[in-house]
């Protein structure tokens, strides 16, 4: 089980370079209007409003013109969100089977699955070399847009390994847990690698670089965000 | 040009030296070519001149490396600037996640004018063969794939001193041809030096201009290409020309010549492995990594799959491991408690270690799979892939070849019914291969083990296996013995080399120069 929860989150943390509005949106703004998003599930506390919101889900998913990563994001966290529902259920402090606890229950899933699966979207469908152009033109330092850019990188890499390694193992009748030895090992390697690749990219030896990426276009970008101000609004309205 | 002086290095962690009093020079446009076999010191040469091992190990290093009136010992930042260094897991060298970003990002930090760095990506990619990768996101990328990209990367900095560990290690041959021939134009007109570091000597004999033999990290030999001779190569430890192999390999003691264990494809052979209507796509991919494939494998068979990268070798031997599932069609796998009898060699090896020392590693593994004399076993298996000097050294020190016969000692000590090998001969030096060859022949005769071997090596197929399968661009086009693959006359138009044919005879070079 763990294994193919470890699959899933791999295959929603996987970058796509499609060609869709969502992709092509100014980055910027796209993430502005996370934050909004973010902001309004916080606020919202009733059945409507959470309604009203899982509606970014629907513009998100048009844009990136690609149902299949709904899908793939959705069974990412499909078991971690149940798993809170089912304990945030029993233990409910209004009992299990009050009227209470099924709208708390519920709204809790549904906001805590529109955020991971929007996020997932927004996330795979950006490229972080065109945020960390973006961040570092916007004067965050070097090291951090890089650091972005390898998580990116290197997160689905650790993931493919840690079940690379699971299998490879088990046909050895090692348990599972010992794959820890060599991941952890080639992580580390991995890492003391990289970091010489960077510095044999020569990074970080001149103060400027060039931008080699736009941060998209403006128009996507502001169609997101002012949808999400909406909702904003709306929510702390309702 | 690159001078270097009296270099001697030791690692913090090592009681020995791992360079010794190295002293080589190359004139600005040559390629000096480095063999010597897994553990000579080679890569920890190329990370000194890189100005990796001041700035990134410790340890005691002295001598002078001077490239372009600089020594990088003293100065290594300034080493970037010069010398460009691809090393031998394309995997780490990838920082980004496209294509086109990876190769725009060293030009990008050294602050140049965007229309340049286009430029300079647009023709690295084209110089390394890695032109329709461009619009490609680095997850999608087989091995041989990354390692092109990472070379087009370094390439993009126009360094004036490339070193390239093992550069075609995972591409293949007829394209390795090409990369090389390119490299020595680049050499010329760019007047860059090259330092290669290779296992195989059929493809950089030609282009070369010195090469230096290394051994327990000191230069053994060192001469121009031009003036050596065959006794040099066969009286020193580096690469032979596989045509002296036959031979040798044949009259091995207990080691029976192929065609006697031959399996040849029948209708009423039984079959270990069978697959049916296979499909897979690797998430977030346009493209299926494998169509529609249909195999069937005789039990006791030696199948090799072949194919350029990309192809699906990899990919195929995964799904029969387990560790992928396709998204369509059927895997059969037949045959009593079979599951704890297949052994799997990861293509990256470090991933299947879980002890802290090789012996301890597949005694470990012996224990675990109940065998009646673990201790014993395990030192048959060290033994058998000459791992039993490095026994009780830590296996995070040992260098990538010798990490690779591990995890086959490791794999192999279970006798395994099938045996499953991604790219085995990756970065294992000559010897090693002949010795791998030898190993898998004589436990596939005595275990009665059906391997299954992905590889670009045709040359390393040919001596082990009866049957192959062509892989190109995910489907299979072609399967029968091998024998009959190799007289196909498209075999290199599928990106396969044939080892008897295709490259360059080290015997020919020598006779016609």
């Amino acid at each position: 089980m763990i294994l193919w929860i470890l699959d899933k989150i791999r295959v929603a943390l996987t970058f796509s370079q499609e060609n869709t509005p969502l992709s092509k949106a100014h980055v910027g703004f796209k993430f502005l209007s996370l934050i909004l998003f973010f902001i309004s599930i916080t606020l919202v506390d009733n059945v409507y409003g959470i309604a009203l919101i899982s509606t970014y889900l629907v513009l998100v998913t048009l844009m990136s013109k690609n149902l299949r990563i709904l899908y793939e994001s959705s069974l990412a966290v499909v078991v971690p969100i149940a798993l809170l529902g089912f304990f945030a259920w029993i233990f409910s402090p209004t009992g299990i089977f009050s009227y209470e606890t099924l709208v708390y229950v519920l709204s809790l899933v549904a906001r805590i699955y529109l955020l991971a699966v929007s996020f997932l979207i927004m996330f795979s469908t950006t490229n972080p070399s065109q945020l960390a152009c973006f961040l570092e033109k916007h004067g965050l330092p070097l090291v951090f847009s890089q650091s972005l850019i390898l998580t990116w990188r290197l997160i689905p890499l650790v993931l493919k390994d840690v079940i690379e390694s699971v299998m490879s193992i088990k046909l050895r009748k090692f348990p599972s847990t010992r794959a820890l030895i060599p991941v952890t090992a080639v992580a580390i390697e991995r890492a003391n690698m990289v970091s010489e690749t960077l510095y044999v990219k020569g990074l970080g030896f001149k103060e400027r670089r060039t931008i080699i990426s736009s941060p998209g276009i403006l128009s996507y970008g502001l169609i997101l965000t002012i949808y999400s101000l909406i909702l904003l609004v709306l929510v702390l309205i309702l | 040009m690159i001078k270097i002086e009296n270099l001697w290095y030791r690692y913090g962690s090592g009681e020995r030296w791992a360079l010794k009093n190295i002293n080589l020079f190359l004139k600005p446009g040559e390629i000096g070519l480095i063999v010597g076999p897994n553990g000579s010191g080679k890569t920890t040469l190329a990370k000194a001149i890189a100005g990796i091992l001041p700035e990134f190990y410790s340890g005691e290093l002295c001598g002078k490396v001077i490239v372009n009136t600089v020594n990088v010992l003293d100065k290594p930042e300034e080493a970037f600037r010069y010398v460009g260094y691809v090393g031998e897991d394309p995997e780490v060298q990838l920082v980004t996640l496209t294509v086109k970003d990876e190769v725009m990002f060293g030009p990008s930090n050294l602050g140049l004018p965007l229309k340049e760095i286009v430029e300079r990506a647009n023709w690295a990619l084209r110089v390394s063969g890695a032109e329709n990768l461009k619009d490609r996101t680095i997850f999608e990328l087989s091995g041989g794939e990354m390692q092109k990209v990472a070379l087009a990367s370094i390439l993009a900095l126009k360094p004036k001193v490339l070193i390239l560990d093992e550069p075609t290690a995972f591409i293949e041959a007829p394209l390795a041809k090409k990369f090389y021939e390119k490299l020595r134009d680049i050499a010329k007109k760019e007047s860059i030096t090259i330092m290669l570091i290779e296992h195989k000597l059929n493809h950089v004999i030609n282009i070369a201009d010195k090469i230096f033999v290394l051994k327990n990290g000191e230069i053994v030999f060192q001469k121009n290409v031009k003036e050596l001779t065959f006794s040099d190569i066969m009286n020193n430890p580096m690469p032979k020309p596989i045509e002296t192999l036959f031979g040798k390999i044949a009259s091995k003691e207990g080691y029976e010549a192929k065609p006697l264990s031959r399996v040849v494809l029948s209708e009423n052979t039984s079959n270990i492995v069978e697959i049916e209507s296979l499909w897979y796509k690797y998430p977030r991919s346009k493209n299926y990594a494998l169509k529609n494939v249909n195999l069937k494998i005789p039990r006791e068979a030696k199948v090799g799959l072949l194919g350029p990268n990309g192809s699906g070798k990899s990919t195929l031997i995964k799904i029969i491991a387990g560790i992928i599932k396709p998204q369509r069609g059927v895997i059969r796998i037949y045959g009593e408690f079979l599951k704890a009898k297949i052994g799997y060699v990861p293509q990256n090896p470090t991933l299947s270690f879980t002890q802290p020392t090789p012996y301890k590693e597949v005694y470990e593994t012996a224990k675990k799979l109940k065998l009646a004399n673990p201790e014993y076993e395990a030192w048959k298996s060290l033994k058998m892939l000459g791992l039993e000097e490095y026994a009780e050294k830590p296996v995070l020190h040992l260098s990538y070849g010798f990490r690779r016969r591990l995890s086959i000692a490791s794999a192999l000590v279970g006798k395994p019914r099938l045996l499953l090998l991604d790219e085995p001969t990756a970065y294992l030096d000559f010897d090693g291969k002949v010795e791998l060859i030898e190993v898998l022949n004589t436990i596939a005769k005595e275990y009665k083990t059906t391997l299954i071997i992905a590889s670009h090596d045709t040359w390393f197929i040919s001596e082990i296996c009866d049957l192959a399968a062509i892989l190109h661009r995910g489907s299979i086009r072609f399967v029968g013995e091998i024998d009959s693959i190799l007289k196909l006359p498209e075999i290199e138009s599928y990106g396969i080399e044939n080892p008897f044919h295709g490259g360059v005879s080290v015997i020919d070079f020598m006779d016609t120069r």
